[in-house]
């Protein structure tokens, strides 16, 4: 027997209430080692491994209309983020472009960085921008179909 | 598409709730297909006339037939 609730509505809830708390417990670890400098990598890979898996059953909770939302919300937000960062490295790509100074200033702030920094950086900002993207998307679609 | 699921759930009493129950979707989405935002799936609507125990046509009908009709 399953200890799982039989409705689909009710297995939704009981899944996203499961993502709530692990997000907290993420977030709760990433403060606790910002504010008191404790170890807790290996406490925080395991809820984040949990996090992700418990977003996949989500997702299968999903019914075909929540689903269809989040393919579009995908679509046009990280596209919306793709098309940021491409504007980005048009603007620094030029000489005397005012956001050379913002550049500037943001190497002054963080400290110049060598190839595996920036590389390093990239990567992380280029998903934040897309994912960025997405819950603006949604949250757009969600107050639209409210 | 049109479709008559806000005045068929009003002749049974039922709620968006109660309907989004029997058909194991969320609120919001009966709310979508109600007011036109969303056309259901084969399978959705085939589940819909189900829980209605209706044919889909008497339920769904193509913009076009809908207002050749009125």
């Amino acid at each position: 027997m399953s200890v799982l609730p039989v409705s689909q509505n009710k297995r939704r809830a009981l899944v996203r209430s499961l993502l709530i708390m692990f997000g907290g417990i993420l977030v709760a670890f990433a403060l606790a080692a910002h504010a008191w400098d404790v170890e807790v990598r290996g406490p925080m890979l395991a809820a984040l491994v949990v996090f992700c898996v418990l977003a996949v059953l989500e997702f299968a909770t999903f019914d075909e209309i929540a689903k269809r939302a989040h393919y579009i919300a995908w679509y046009w937000g990280s596209l919306l983020g793709f098309i940021c960062i491409a504007l980005m490295q048009v603007a620094f790509a030029f000489d005397g472009s005012p956001f050379v100074a913002v550049l500037q200033t943001l190497m002054q702030w963080f400290g110049a960085a060598d190839a595996s920094e920036s590389f390093a950086a990239g990567m992380l900002f280029g998903p934040l921008l897309m994912a960025a993207g997405f819950f603006i998307v949604r949250g757009v679609d969600w107050l639209r179909s409210r | 598409m049109r479709n008559r699921l806000k005045v068929l759930r009003a002749e049974r009493n039922w709620s968006q709730a109660d309907l989004a129950d029997k058909l194991d979707v969320s609120r919001q989405s009966v709310n979508a297909i109600e007011t036109g935002k969303y056309d259901p799936s084969l399978p959705l609507a085939f589940k819909i006339a189900a829980v209605f125990s209706l044919p889909i046509e008497q339920i769904f009908s193509a913009d076009e037939v809908a207002q050749a009709a009125e």
